[in-house]
């Protein structure tokens, strides 16, 4: 979405910005048109409070899920079906 | 140099890369095959293992390929993609937020509510329920943080083509966040 130029930008053009700014350095002119929206635009001040949210809630899940050892074991029937495949391969 | 015995790979390492793969894709019986394949990716490479890391770290690079083409192909899937409008179509409020589509006041006033495993669980279900071009797109660059040039070769997509699907996604994700959480 290009914003180049603008001195308003729309909602739709605001909140790609704010997805954009979760993985990636917005250019300075991005970053003034965005501060300007939010500065008159409610919703768009929600969007980007609750986008920032979800980032860090999925920063804390990620380092859950890092940390996370052996939580389910495969059962004895997986197993003997990985070890079967495993055998039959070998012998062909 | 130890010699390795795939025999026993099934009882050494299957359960913890069970884990590292049921995490990532959330589905016991596709995160079965990812294991199977790995294991027998792994005999038609034992050649090439150089004893510089351990078998079980070798063994996660494998599996973490396998993941990746999991989602690869995942994103070619066909499927209806619907696009919620949400906002304007005209005049005025042109691609401004339509009213019942705009996001509603949340609840944030605590760093608890980031620890809560209910609300970690629902973020998690909302993230599978992606259309699966997005989920992909999303998993491989936020969950699993592949560079963009990276999940872009991979999906053999565009950065803009990237860039406007993590953005749907988010879109998404803040509309499934809000009715399965705050707005109960």
């Amino acid at each position: 979405m290009e914003t180049q130029g603008k001195m308003m930008i729309t909602c739709k053009e605001a909140t790609f910005l704010i997805s954009k700014e979760q993985q990636d350095k917005l250019r300075f002119s991005e970053r003034l048109q965005l501060r300007l929206h939010l500065l008159m635009c409610k919703y768009c001040r929600r969007f980007s409070e609750q986008v920032k949210f979800m980032t860090r809630a999925i920063g804390r899940m990620k380092k859950r899920i890092e940390q996370q050892g052996v939580e389910v074991k495969l059962t004895a029937e997986q197993k003997q079906r990985m070890k079967q495949r495993l055998t039959d391969l070998k012998n062909n | 140099m130890p010699e390795i015995n795939p025999d026993n790979w099934v009882e050494d390492h299957g359960d913890y890369l069970y884990n590292y793969a049921l995490v990532r894709v959330g589905r016991p019986e596709v995160a079965e095959d990812l294991v199977q394949e790995t294991f027998l990716a792994g005999i038609k490479a034992l050649a090439s293992f150089e004893h510089k890391s351990s078998v079980q770290t070798w063994l996660v690079a494998i599996l973490k390929r396998k993941i990746i083409d999991y989602y690869r192909k995942k994103s070619t899937v066909r499927e209806e993609v619907h696009v919620e409008e949400r906002f304007g179509p005209y005049g005025n409020m042109q691609d401004h937020w339509v009213e019942k589509h705009a996001p509603a006041q949340w609840q944030l006033n605590s760093d608890e509510l980031l620890e809560n495993d209910e609300l970690k669980k629902i973020l998690q279900a909302c993230i599978r329920h992606l259309p699966g071009k997005w989920a992909s797109c999303f998993i491989l660059r936020v969950m699993e943080e592949l560079k963009g040039d990276v999940v872009c070769k991979e999906l053999n997509i565009s950065p803009s083509n990237m860039w406007v699907m993590l953005h749907r996604a988010r879109l998404q994700l803040r509309d499934c966040l809000e009715k399965g959480w705050f707005n109960q």
